[in-house]
Protein backbone atom coordinates (compact mmCIF):
# COMPACT_ATOMS: atom_id res chain seq x y z
CA UNK A 1 0.00 0.00 0.00
CA UNK A 2 2.96 1.93 0.27
CA UNK A 3 2.84 3.39 -3.49
CA UNK A 4 -1.00 3.85 -2.82
CA UNK A 5 0.28 7.29 -1.01
CA UNK A 6 2.28 8.44 -3.35
CA UNK A 7 -0.68 9.48 -5.93
CA UNK A 8 -0.64 13.11 -6.60
CA UNK A 9 -3.72 15.00 -7.19
CA UNK A 10 -2.98 15.22 -11.34
CA UNK A 11 -2.86 11.46 -11.09
CA UNK A 12 -6.28 10.89 -9.32
CA UNK A 13 -7.22 14.12 -11.96
CA UNK A 14 -5.97 12.30 -14.96
CA UNK A 15 -7.24 8.84 -13.49
CA UNK A 16 -10.91 10.58 -12.87
CA UNK A 17 -11.12 10.58 -16.59
CA UNK A 18 -11.33 7.12 -16.98
CA UNK A 19 -13.47 6.28 -14.01
CA UNK A 20 -14.94 9.12 -12.58
CA UNK A 21 -15.06 7.67 -8.84
CA UNK A 22 -10.87 8.76 -8.84
CA UNK A 23 -12.21 11.72 -8.28
CA UNK A 24 -12.97 11.00 -4.70
CA UNK A 25 -9.86 11.10 -4.05
CA UNK A 26 -9.11 15.25 -4.52
CA UNK A 27 -12.62 15.37 -2.62
CA UNK A 28 -11.10 13.50 0.34
CA UNK A 29 -7.75 14.68 0.59
CA UNK A 30 -9.13 19.08 0.47
CA UNK A 31 -12.47 19.24 0.83
CA UNK A 32 -12.12 20.28 4.49
CA UNK A 33 -9.23 22.81 3.42
CA UNK A 34 -11.99 24.35 0.94
CA UNK A 35 -14.93 23.89 3.85
CA UNK A 36 -12.70 25.79 6.45
CA UNK A 37 -11.58 28.65 4.31
CA UNK A 38 -15.14 29.42 2.61
CA UNK A 39 -16.50 29.07 6.64
CA UNK A 40 -13.65 31.83 8.10
CA UNK A 41 -14.90 34.41 5.38
CA UNK A 42 -18.62 34.23 5.04
CA UNK A 43 -19.87 31.50 7.76
CA UNK A 44 -20.43 27.49 7.84
CA UNK A 45 -24.13 27.37 6.54
CA UNK A 46 -23.12 29.16 3.06
CA UNK A 47 -19.72 27.45 3.39
CA UNK A 48 -21.35 24.05 3.47
CA UNK A 49 -22.87 24.86 -0.37
CA UNK A 50 -19.90 26.89 -1.52
CA UNK A 51 -17.37 24.00 -0.67
CA UNK A 52 -19.65 21.40 -2.13
CA UNK A 53 -20.48 23.78 -5.64
CA UNK A 54 -16.20 24.07 -5.27
CA UNK A 55 -16.19 20.30 -6.06
CA UNK A 56 -18.98 20.25 -8.39
CA UNK A 57 -16.88 22.64 -10.79
CA UNK A 58 -13.77 21.58 -10.06
CA UNK A 59 -15.25 17.95 -11.28
CA UNK A 60 -16.90 19.87 -14.20
CA UNK A 61 -13.99 21.27 -15.29
CA UNK A 62 -11.16 18.74 -14.61
CA UNK A 63 -10.04 18.81 -17.90
CA UNK A 64 -8.49 22.19 -17.53
CA UNK A 65 -6.21 21.16 -14.37
CA UNK A 66 -2.31 22.29 -15.52
CA UNK A 67 -1.03 19.33 -14.04
CA UNK A 68 0.33 20.36 -10.50
CA UNK A 69 0.71 17.51 -7.91
CA UNK A 70 -1.31 20.05 -5.61
CA UNK A 71 -4.92 20.55 -6.50
CA UNK A 72 -5.36 23.24 -3.18
CA UNK A 73 -4.69 26.26 -4.99
CA UNK A 74 -6.92 25.07 -7.98
CA UNK A 75 -10.08 23.81 -6.06
CA UNK A 76 -9.22 27.49 -3.38
CA UNK A 77 -9.60 29.54 -7.03
CA UNK A 78 -12.68 28.15 -7.78
CA UNK A 79 -13.92 28.90 -4.35
CA UNK A 80 -13.35 31.99 -4.47
CA UNK A 81 -14.45 32.70 -7.66
CA UNK A 82 -17.82 31.50 -6.14
CA UNK A 83 -17.05 33.85 -3.08
CA UNK A 84 -17.57 36.68 -5.60
CA UNK A 85 -21.37 36.96 -5.39
CA UNK A 86 -21.21 36.52 -1.75
CA UNK A 87 -18.79 39.68 -1.31
CA UNK A 88 -21.75 41.50 -0.07
CA UNK A 89 -22.39 39.26 2.61
CA UNK A 90 -18.94 39.13 3.64
CA UNK A 91 -18.83 42.63 3.83
CA UNK A 92 -21.92 43.41 5.87
CA UNK A 93 -20.65 40.73 8.45
CA UNK A 94 -17.45 41.96 9.04
CA UNK A 95 -19.00 45.28 9.50
CA UNK A 96 -21.42 44.42 11.81
CA UNK A 97 -18.80 42.55 13.82
CA UNK A 98 -16.86 46.16 13.65
CA UNK A 99 -19.55 47.79 15.09
CA UNK A 100 -20.82 45.41 17.73
CA UNK A 101 -18.25 43.14 18.68
CA UNK A 102 -20.66 39.98 17.75
CA UNK A 103 -19.04 37.57 15.04
CA UNK A 104 -22.10 36.07 13.78
CA UNK A 105 -19.26 33.73 11.39
CA UNK A 106 -16.69 32.23 14.25
CA UNK A 107 -17.32 29.54 16.69
CA UNK A 108 -16.43 31.29 20.02
CA UNK A 109 -13.58 29.44 21.53
CA UNK A 110 -13.03 31.08 24.52
CA UNK A 111 -14.31 30.37 28.27
CA UNK A 112 -14.38 32.98 30.00
CA UNK A 113 -15.59 36.51 29.21
CA UNK A 114 -12.22 38.10 29.57
CA UNK A 115 -11.12 36.29 27.40
CA UNK A 116 -14.00 36.78 24.98
CA UNK A 117 -14.02 40.19 25.47
CA UNK A 118 -9.82 41.03 24.11
CA UNK A 119 -10.66 38.65 21.44
CA UNK A 120 -13.55 40.39 20.58
CA UNK A 121 -11.99 43.83 20.46
CA UNK A 122 -9.02 42.71 18.04
CA UNK A 123 -11.50 40.98 16.22
CA UNK A 124 -13.53 44.45 15.74
CA UNK A 125 -10.21 46.21 14.42
CA UNK A 126 -9.47 43.10 12.02
CA UNK A 127 -13.19 42.79 10.80
CA UNK A 128 -13.09 46.64 10.02
CA UNK A 129 -9.66 46.29 8.57
CA UNK A 130 -11.12 43.54 6.20
CA UNK A 131 -14.31 45.43 5.26
CA UNK A 132 -12.70 48.42 3.88
CA UNK A 133 -10.39 46.49 1.58
CA UNK A 134 -10.91 46.16 -1.91
CA UNK A 135 -12.46 42.66 -2.26
CA UNK A 136 -9.19 41.65 -4.44
CA UNK A 137 -6.78 42.96 -1.85
CA UNK A 138 -8.83 40.60 0.72
CA UNK A 139 -9.00 37.62 -1.35
CA UNK A 140 -5.29 37.63 -1.57
CA UNK A 141 -4.57 38.46 1.95
CA UNK A 142 -6.65 35.79 2.71
CA UNK A 143 -5.28 33.42 0.57
CA UNK A 144 -1.68 34.15 1.84
CA UNK A 145 -3.20 34.03 5.50
CA UNK A 146 -5.47 31.59 6.10
CA UNK A 147 -4.90 29.08 3.43
CA UNK A 148 -0.90 29.54 3.14
CA UNK A 149 -0.86 29.62 -0.56
CA UNK A 150 3.01 31.36 -1.72
CA UNK A 151 2.40 34.37 -4.29
CA UNK A 152 3.02 31.86 -6.97
CA UNK A 153 0.15 29.42 -5.98
CA UNK A 154 -2.16 32.41 -5.22
CA UNK A 155 -1.00 33.78 -8.82
CA UNK A 156 -2.00 30.66 -10.09
CA UNK A 157 -5.46 30.27 -8.12
CA UNK A 158 -6.56 33.65 -9.26
CA UNK A 159 -5.10 33.68 -12.47
CA UNK A 160 -3.08 36.76 -12.01
CA UNK A 161 0.17 37.94 -12.40
CA UNK A 162 2.65 37.76 -9.14
CA UNK A 163 3.46 41.04 -9.35
CA UNK A 164 -0.98 41.30 -8.87
CA UNK A 165 -0.52 39.29 -5.93
CA UNK A 166 2.39 41.64 -4.36
CA UNK A 167 1.05 44.47 -4.77
CA UNK A 168 -2.61 43.73 -3.69
CA UNK A 169 -0.77 41.62 -0.72
CA UNK A 170 1.61 44.87 0.01
CA UNK A 171 -1.45 47.12 0.00
CA UNK A 172 -3.88 44.62 2.22
CA UNK A 173 -0.96 44.83 4.72
CA UNK A 174 -0.69 48.36 5.55
CA UNK A 175 -4.43 49.08 5.33
CA UNK A 176 -4.63 45.96 7.91
CA UNK A 177 -1.27 47.71 9.88
CA UNK A 178 -3.14 50.74 9.89
CA UNK A 179 -6.07 50.26 11.03
CA UNK A 180 -5.18 47.81 13.71
CA UNK A 181 -3.12 50.61 15.34
CA UNK A 182 -5.74 53.34 15.44
CA UNK A 183 -8.12 52.26 18.48
CA UNK A 184 -11.41 51.11 18.31
CA UNK A 185 -14.50 52.13 18.22
CA UNK A 186 -16.76 51.52 21.34
CA UNK A 187 -19.60 48.97 20.38
CA UNK A 188 -22.61 49.73 21.11
CA UNK A 189 -23.98 49.13 24.60
CA UNK A 190 -27.21 47.10 23.90
CA UNK A 191 -25.49 44.56 21.52
CA UNK A 192 -22.81 44.43 23.77
CA UNK A 193 -25.54 43.65 26.67
CA UNK A 194 -26.57 40.87 24.23
CA UNK A 195 -23.16 39.00 23.85
CA UNK A 196 -22.39 39.00 27.76
CA UNK A 197 -25.76 36.52 27.91
CA UNK A 198 -25.20 34.58 25.28
CA UNK B 1 4.69 40.43 11.11
CA UNK B 2 2.11 40.97 13.50
CA UNK B 3 -0.82 41.94 11.64
CA UNK B 4 -0.19 38.26 9.70
CA UNK B 5 -0.22 36.69 13.48
CA UNK B 6 -3.40 38.32 14.33
CA UNK B 7 -4.90 37.54 11.17
CA UNK B 8 -4.07 34.28 11.24
CA UNK B 9 -5.27 33.85 14.57
CA UNK B 10 -9.02 35.72 13.75
CA UNK B 11 -12.03 32.88 13.19
CA UNK B 12 -9.08 30.39 13.47
CA UNK B 13 -12.13 28.19 15.70
CA UNK B 14 -13.91 26.21 12.72
CA UNK B 15 -16.18 23.37 12.82
CA UNK B 16 -15.46 20.56 10.66
CA UNK B 17 -18.29 20.03 8.28
CA UNK B 18 -20.82 17.61 9.53
CA UNK B 19 -20.76 13.71 7.83
CA UNK B 20 -24.16 14.74 6.26
CA UNK B 21 -22.57 18.09 4.68
CA UNK B 22 -19.60 15.61 3.09
CA UNK B 23 -22.31 13.33 1.99
CA UNK B 24 -23.95 15.53 0.73
CA UNK B 25 -21.43 17.54 -1.46
CA UNK B 26 -20.26 14.07 -2.57
CA UNK B 27 -23.14 13.02 -3.86
CA UNK B 28 -23.71 16.60 -5.61
CA UNK B 29 -20.26 16.18 -7.36
CA UNK B 30 -21.09 12.50 -8.46
CA UNK B 31 -24.60 13.52 -9.67
CA UNK B 32 -22.45 15.85 -12.23
CA UNK B 33 -20.98 12.42 -13.44
CA UNK B 34 -24.56 10.69 -13.40
CA UNK B 35 -23.25 8.28 -10.81
CA UNK B 36 -25.03 9.26 -7.74
CA UNK B 37 -27.30 6.65 -7.53
CA UNK B 38 -25.22 3.81 -7.71
CA UNK B 39 -22.24 5.28 -5.58
CA UNK B 40 -22.47 3.63 -2.10
CA UNK B 41 -21.23 6.75 0.19
CA UNK B 42 -19.33 5.33 3.54
CA UNK B 43 -18.80 7.95 5.77
CA UNK B 44 -15.70 7.06 7.63
CA UNK B 45 -13.07 9.24 6.01
CA UNK B 46 -10.06 6.30 6.15
CA UNK B 47 -12.26 4.20 4.04
CA UNK B 48 -13.07 6.52 1.71
CA UNK B 49 -9.73 7.25 0.99
CA UNK B 50 -8.60 3.74 0.70
CA UNK B 51 -11.23 2.81 -1.38
CA UNK B 52 -10.69 5.60 -4.06
CA UNK B 53 -6.65 5.17 -4.14
CA UNK B 54 -7.56 1.57 -4.55
CA UNK B 55 -9.54 2.59 -7.53
CA UNK B 56 -6.77 4.79 -9.20
CA UNK B 57 -5.19 2.02 -9.11
CA UNK B 58 -6.84 -0.25 -10.75
CA UNK B 59 -7.78 2.23 -13.26
CA UNK B 60 -4.33 3.36 -14.07
CA UNK B 61 -1.47 1.02 -13.19
CA UNK B 62 -2.29 -2.27 -12.90
CA UNK B 63 0.06 -3.57 -15.09
CA UNK B 64 2.64 -1.46 -14.07
CA UNK B 65 2.21 -2.78 -9.99
CA UNK B 66 1.72 -6.60 -10.79
CA UNK B 67 4.92 -6.80 -12.71
CA UNK B 68 7.16 -5.54 -9.16
CA UNK B 69 4.92 -6.73 -6.42
CA UNK B 70 6.02 -9.87 -4.32
CA UNK B 71 3.95 -11.89 -5.91
CA UNK B 72 2.38 -10.34 -8.99
CA UNK B 73 3.87 -11.13 -12.30
CA UNK B 74 5.83 -14.53 -12.53
CA UNK B 75 8.26 -12.81 -14.90
CA UNK B 76 9.13 -9.50 -12.80
CA UNK B 77 11.38 -9.60 -9.39
CA UNK B 78 9.27 -10.74 -6.36
CA UNK B 79 12.87 -9.48 -3.88
CA UNK B 80 14.56 -6.73 -3.50
CA UNK B 81 18.25 -8.84 -4.77
CA UNK B 82 16.14 -9.52 -8.31
CA UNK B 83 14.80 -5.49 -8.52
CA UNK B 84 18.83 -4.84 -7.92
CA UNK B 85 20.47 -7.11 -10.18
CA UNK B 86 17.73 -5.98 -12.78
CA UNK B 87 18.79 -2.43 -12.22
CA UNK B 88 22.59 -3.34 -12.29
CA UNK B 89 22.40 -5.55 -15.29
CA UNK B 90 20.82 -2.37 -16.95
CA UNK B 91 23.40 0.16 -15.69
CA UNK B 92 26.24 -2.18 -16.69
CA UNK B 93 25.47 -2.19 -20.11
CA UNK B 94 25.74 1.88 -20.44
CA UNK B 95 28.23 4.37 -21.83
CA UNK B 96 29.77 6.79 -19.19
CA UNK B 97 29.58 10.46 -19.52
CA UNK B 98 32.52 11.72 -20.74
CA UNK B 99 35.38 13.38 -18.70
CA UNK B 100 34.76 17.23 -17.93
CA UNK B 101 36.58 19.08 -20.18
CA UNK B 102 38.40 22.91 -19.58
CA UNK B 103 35.85 25.35 -18.63
CA UNK B 104 32.58 22.97 -18.32
CA UNK B 105 30.64 21.33 -15.44
CA UNK B 106 28.89 18.89 -13.55
CA UNK B 107 25.34 20.09 -12.96
CA UNK B 108 23.00 18.33 -10.29
CA UNK B 109 19.65 20.04 -9.44
CA UNK B 110 18.04 18.10 -6.52
CA UNK B 111 14.77 18.94 -4.40
CA UNK B 112 14.73 18.26 -0.95
CA UNK B 113 11.57 17.90 1.73
CA UNK B 114 12.02 17.88 5.75
CA UNK B 115 9.46 17.44 8.44
CA UNK B 116 11.66 19.19 11.18
CA UNK B 117 11.25 19.77 14.39
CA UNK B 118 11.09 15.91 15.38
CA UNK B 119 14.64 15.11 17.12
CA UNK B 120 14.68 17.96 19.41
CA UNK B 121 11.68 18.33 21.21
CA UNK B 122 12.78 20.01 23.87
CA UNK B 123 14.59 22.96 21.63
CA UNK B 124 11.39 23.46 19.46
CA UNK B 125 8.79 21.57 20.63
CA UNK B 126 6.70 21.74 17.32
CA UNK B 127 6.90 20.61 13.98
CA UNK B 128 7.35 22.28 10.19
CA UNK B 129 7.93 21.40 6.63
CA UNK B 130 10.16 23.18 3.95
CA UNK B 131 10.88 21.74 0.46
CA UNK B 132 13.98 23.36 -1.17
CA UNK B 133 15.43 23.09 -4.40
CA UNK B 134 18.89 22.86 -4.61
CA UNK B 135 21.62 23.22 -7.51
CA UNK B 136 25.36 22.73 -8.11
CA UNK B 137 27.38 23.05 -10.60
CA UNK B 138 31.41 21.19 -10.10
CA UNK B 139 34.56 22.06 -12.31
CA UNK B 140 36.74 19.18 -12.68
CA UNK B 141 39.18 20.61 -9.82
CA UNK B 142 36.43 20.63 -7.53
CA UNK B 143 35.53 24.27 -7.57
CA UNK B 144 31.95 25.15 -8.02
CA UNK B 145 28.40 27.00 -7.48
CA UNK B 146 26.09 25.70 -4.80
CA UNK B 147 22.44 27.66 -5.28
CA UNK B 148 20.52 26.82 -2.77
CA UNK B 149 16.53 27.94 -2.48
CA UNK B 150 14.48 27.24 0.44
CA UNK B 151 10.94 26.56 0.23
CA UNK B 152 8.29 28.29 2.48
CA UNK B 153 8.03 26.54 6.01
CA UNK B 154 4.47 25.26 6.83
CA UNK B 155 2.93 23.93 9.59
CA UNK B 156 1.46 20.45 10.06
CA UNK B 157 -1.20 21.91 12.49
CA UNK B 158 -2.52 25.31 14.64
CA UNK B 159 -1.13 23.89 17.44
CA UNK B 160 2.44 23.39 15.69
CA UNK B 161 2.41 27.22 14.50
CA UNK B 162 1.13 28.72 17.93
CA UNK B 163 3.89 26.72 19.79
CA UNK B 164 6.30 28.03 17.28
CA UNK B 165 5.31 31.67 18.60
CA UNK B 166 5.42 30.89 21.68
CA UNK B 167 9.26 29.57 21.64
CA UNK B 168 10.44 32.83 20.17
CA UNK B 169 9.53 32.52 16.25
CA UNK B 170 12.63 30.86 15.46
CA UNK B 171 14.01 31.88 12.25
CA UNK B 172 13.03 29.00 9.66
CA UNK B 173 15.05 30.20 7.16
CA UNK B 174 11.98 30.47 4.85
CA UNK B 175 11.64 31.51 1.04
CA UNK B 176 15.57 32.38 1.52
CA UNK B 177 18.85 32.10 -1.25
CA UNK B 178 21.93 31.27 -0.53
CA UNK B 179 23.98 31.48 -3.43
CA UNK B 180 27.76 30.63 -3.14
CA UNK B 181 30.72 29.90 -5.41
CA UNK B 182 33.85 27.75 -3.85
CA UNK B 183 37.17 27.18 -4.88
CA UNK B 184 38.73 23.63 -5.41
CA UNK B 185 40.86 21.91 -2.74
CA UNK B 186 44.48 22.87 -3.30
CA UNK B 187 46.10 20.82 -5.30
CA UNK B 188 42.62 20.18 -7.19
CA UNK B 189 40.96 16.70 -6.75
CA UNK B 190 44.07 14.50 -6.72
CA UNK B 191 44.98 16.72 -3.94
CA UNK B 192 42.24 16.30 -1.74
CA UNK B 193 42.28 13.58 0.85
CA UNK B 194 39.18 11.20 -0.14
CA UNK B 195 38.68 10.88 3.26
CA UNK B 196 37.22 14.70 3.35
CA UNK B 197 34.63 13.19 0.83
CA UNK B 198 31.28 11.92 0.69
CA UNK B 199 27.69 13.55 0.60
CA UNK B 200 27.97 16.21 2.92
CA UNK B 201 31.04 17.71 1.76
CA UNK B 202 31.30 19.93 -1.30
CA UNK B 203 33.89 19.41 -2.77
CA UNK B 204 33.32 15.87 -3.71
CA UNK B 205 35.61 13.33 -5.49
CA UNK B 206 35.39 11.65 -9.15
CA UNK B 207 34.45 8.35 -8.29
CA UNK B 208 35.71 6.85 -11.61
CA UNK B 209 38.59 5.21 -9.58
CA UNK B 210 36.69 2.70 -7.71
CA UNK B 211 36.38 -0.85 -8.23
CA UNK B 212 33.61 -2.18 -10.71
CA UNK B 213 33.74 -5.08 -9.69
CA UNK B 214 31.24 -5.91 -7.15
CA UNK B 215 33.28 -8.27 -4.71
CA UNK B 216 36.03 -5.94 -4.85
CA UNK B 217 33.88 -3.15 -4.07
CA UNK B 218 32.35 -4.96 -1.70
CA UNK B 219 35.49 -5.25 0.22
CA UNK B 220 36.55 -1.75 0.13
CA UNK B 221 33.03 -0.89 1.29
CA UNK B 222 33.29 -2.82 4.35
CA UNK B 223 36.72 -2.54 5.32
CA UNK B 224 35.12 1.90 5.21
CA UNK B 225 38.37 2.91 3.69
CA UNK B 226 39.04 5.53 0.83
CA UNK B 227 35.52 7.77 0.11
CA UNK B 228 33.19 4.67 2.59
CA UNK B 229 33.82 6.29 6.20
CA UNK B 230 31.56 4.81 8.62
CA UNK B 231 30.55 2.32 11.39
CA UNK B 232 30.30 -1.27 10.56
CA UNK B 233 27.31 -2.65 10.15
CA UNK B 234 24.82 -3.40 6.81
CA UNK B 235 22.90 -0.25 7.94
CA UNK B 236 25.51 1.94 7.57
CA UNK B 237 26.41 0.07 4.38
CA UNK B 238 23.09 0.80 2.99
CA UNK B 239 23.73 4.68 3.29
CA UNK B 240 27.32 4.54 1.88
CA UNK B 241 25.68 2.99 -0.80
CA UNK B 242 22.87 5.44 -1.05
CA UNK B 243 25.37 8.14 -0.45
CA UNK B 244 27.64 7.16 -3.11
CA UNK B 245 24.97 7.07 -6.25
CA UNK B 246 24.06 10.32 -5.18
CA UNK B 247 27.48 11.46 -5.31
CA UNK B 248 29.12 14.37 -7.90
CA UNK B 249 29.01 11.28 -10.66
CA UNK B 250 28.99 7.45 -10.50
CA UNK B 251 29.90 6.12 -13.70
CA UNK B 252 27.33 3.33 -15.06
CA UNK B 253 29.77 0.59 -14.55
CA UNK B 254 30.73 1.74 -10.70
CA UNK B 255 26.69 2.47 -10.42
CA UNK B 256 26.13 -1.19 -11.27
CA UNK B 257 28.58 -2.42 -8.93
CA UNK B 258 26.60 -0.64 -6.09
CA UNK B 259 23.39 -2.05 -7.37
CA UNK B 260 24.27 -5.43 -7.36
CA UNK B 261 26.62 -4.93 -3.33
CA UNK B 262 23.17 -3.80 -2.54
CA UNK B 263 21.49 -6.58 -3.89
CA UNK B 264 23.14 -8.59 -1.84
CA UNK B 265 22.86 -7.23 1.66
CA UNK B 266 20.59 -8.89 4.30
CA UNK B 267 17.62 -7.28 5.35
CA UNK B 268 17.14 -4.94 2.22
CA UNK B 269 13.43 -5.37 1.01
CA UNK B 270 11.19 -4.54 -1.72
CA UNK B 271 8.39 -2.02 -2.01
CA UNK B 272 7.74 -2.12 -5.21
CA UNK B 273 6.74 0.45 -7.94
CA UNK B 274 5.92 3.41 -6.45
CA UNK B 275 6.06 7.25 -7.32
CA UNK B 276 8.80 9.43 -6.63
CA UNK B 277 8.47 12.42 -4.51
CA UNK B 278 7.52 14.34 -7.33
CA UNK B 279 5.71 11.84 -9.21
CA UNK B 280 7.97 9.72 -11.14
CA UNK B 281 7.54 6.13 -11.81
CA UNK B 282 10.12 4.27 -10.01
CA UNK B 283 11.05 0.92 -7.97
CA UNK B 284 11.82 1.58 -4.42
CA UNK B 285 13.93 -0.87 -1.85
CA UNK B 286 14.08 -0.18 1.97
CA UNK B 287 16.25 -1.09 4.34
CA UNK B 288 14.86 -0.30 8.14
CA UNK B 289 17.37 2.21 10.01
CA UNK B 290 15.93 1.95 13.08
CA UNK B 291 12.84 0.41 14.72
CA UNK B 292 9.89 2.15 12.69
CA UNK B 293 11.76 3.99 10.23
CA UNK B 294 13.16 3.22 6.66
CA UNK B 295 15.08 4.21 4.18
CA UNK B 296 13.98 3.75 0.88
CA UNK B 297 15.90 3.72 -2.63
CA UNK B 298 14.21 4.66 -5.64
CA UNK B 299 15.51 4.14 -9.14
CA UNK B 300 14.67 3.78 -12.77
CA UNK B 301 14.75 0.29 -13.69
CA UNK B 302 14.87 1.05 -17.25
CA UNK B 303 17.79 3.53 -17.12
CA UNK B 304 19.10 2.60 -13.51
CA UNK B 305 19.04 6.39 -12.64
CA UNK B 306 18.85 7.39 -8.52
CA UNK B 307 15.47 9.28 -9.10
CA UNK B 308 14.87 9.80 -5.08
CA UNK B 309 15.40 8.87 -1.39
CA UNK B 310 12.92 8.78 1.24
CA UNK B 311 12.58 7.88 5.06
CA UNK B 312 9.36 6.71 5.80
CA UNK B 313 7.98 6.17 9.25
CA UNK B 314 6.41 2.51 9.09
CA UNK B 315 5.52 1.91 12.66
CA UNK B 316 4.62 5.32 14.96
CA UNK B 317 4.62 2.86 17.93
CA UNK B 318 8.04 2.37 17.74
CA UNK B 319 9.40 5.66 19.30
CA UNK B 320 7.47 8.48 20.96
CA UNK B 321 9.15 10.73 18.65
CA UNK B 322 6.66 9.81 16.04
CA UNK B 323 3.86 8.92 18.49
CA UNK B 324 1.09 10.61 16.85
CA UNK B 325 2.42 10.56 13.16
CA UNK B 326 0.68 8.61 10.90
CA UNK B 327 2.54 5.65 9.53
CA UNK B 328 3.40 6.11 5.96
CA UNK B 329 4.60 9.85 6.90
CA UNK B 330 7.82 11.37 5.10
CA UNK B 331 10.41 12.49 7.49
CA UNK B 332 12.33 13.59 4.86
CA UNK B 333 13.25 13.35 0.63
CA UNK B 334 15.22 14.04 -1.96
CA UNK B 335 14.27 13.93 -5.69
CA UNK B 336 17.34 14.06 -7.89
CA UNK B 337 15.96 15.84 -11.03
CA UNK B 338 18.17 16.57 -13.28
CA UNK B 339 22.00 15.99 -13.99
CA UNK B 340 24.09 16.98 -16.91
CA UNK B 341 27.28 18.64 -18.07
CA UNK B 342 27.34 22.53 -18.91
CA UNK B 343 29.91 25.23 -20.13
CA UNK B 344 29.21 27.70 -17.02
CA UNK B 345 28.38 28.09 -13.35
CA UNK B 346 25.30 29.95 -14.81
CA UNK B 347 23.94 26.96 -17.72
CA UNK B 348 21.77 24.20 -17.13
CA UNK B 349 21.54 21.14 -19.49
CA UNK B 350 19.10 21.92 -22.10
CA UNK B 351 15.36 20.95 -20.89
CA UNK B 352 16.36 22.55 -17.36
CA UNK B 353 14.40 25.67 -17.29
CA UNK B 354 14.89 27.78 -14.35
CA UNK B 355 13.71 31.63 -13.79
CA UNK B 356 16.63 32.40 -12.01
CA UNK B 357 20.05 33.04 -12.27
Amino acid sequence: MVMLETYTDADAIAASRGDHECFRHLFDRHFDAVHRFLQRRVGRQLADDLAAETFVQAFRHRDRYDGSPDARPWLLGIAVNLMRRHYRSERRQLDAYARTGIDLVAVSGFDNAEERADAANQGRRLARALSSLRDGDRDVLLLYAWADLSYEEIALALGVRIGTVRSRLHRGRRRLRALLEAPAEPARDHLKGDESSR
Amino acid sequence: MKDLELLRQFRSETTPPSEEVVASAYRRMLAESGQAAKSGFDARRGRRVRLALGVAVTAATVAAVMAFLPGGNPGGPRSAAAALSLVARVASEQEAVPALGPGQFYYMRTMSFGLNGLWEPERSPYLYTRTDLDEQWFASDGSGRELLRNGKATFPSERDRLKWIEAGSEDLQSQRTHDEKFPGPKGGLEGMSKAQSGYTGIPQPNLSDLPTDPAALKTVIEARKGVFQGMPGDGETFDIIASTLRSFYAPPKLRAALYQVASELPGVELVGDVKDPVGRPGVAVAYPVVPGLQHELIFDPSNSALLGERWVITNPDASHLYSGIPAGTNLMWFAYLASGIVDSMNERPPGVVDSTN
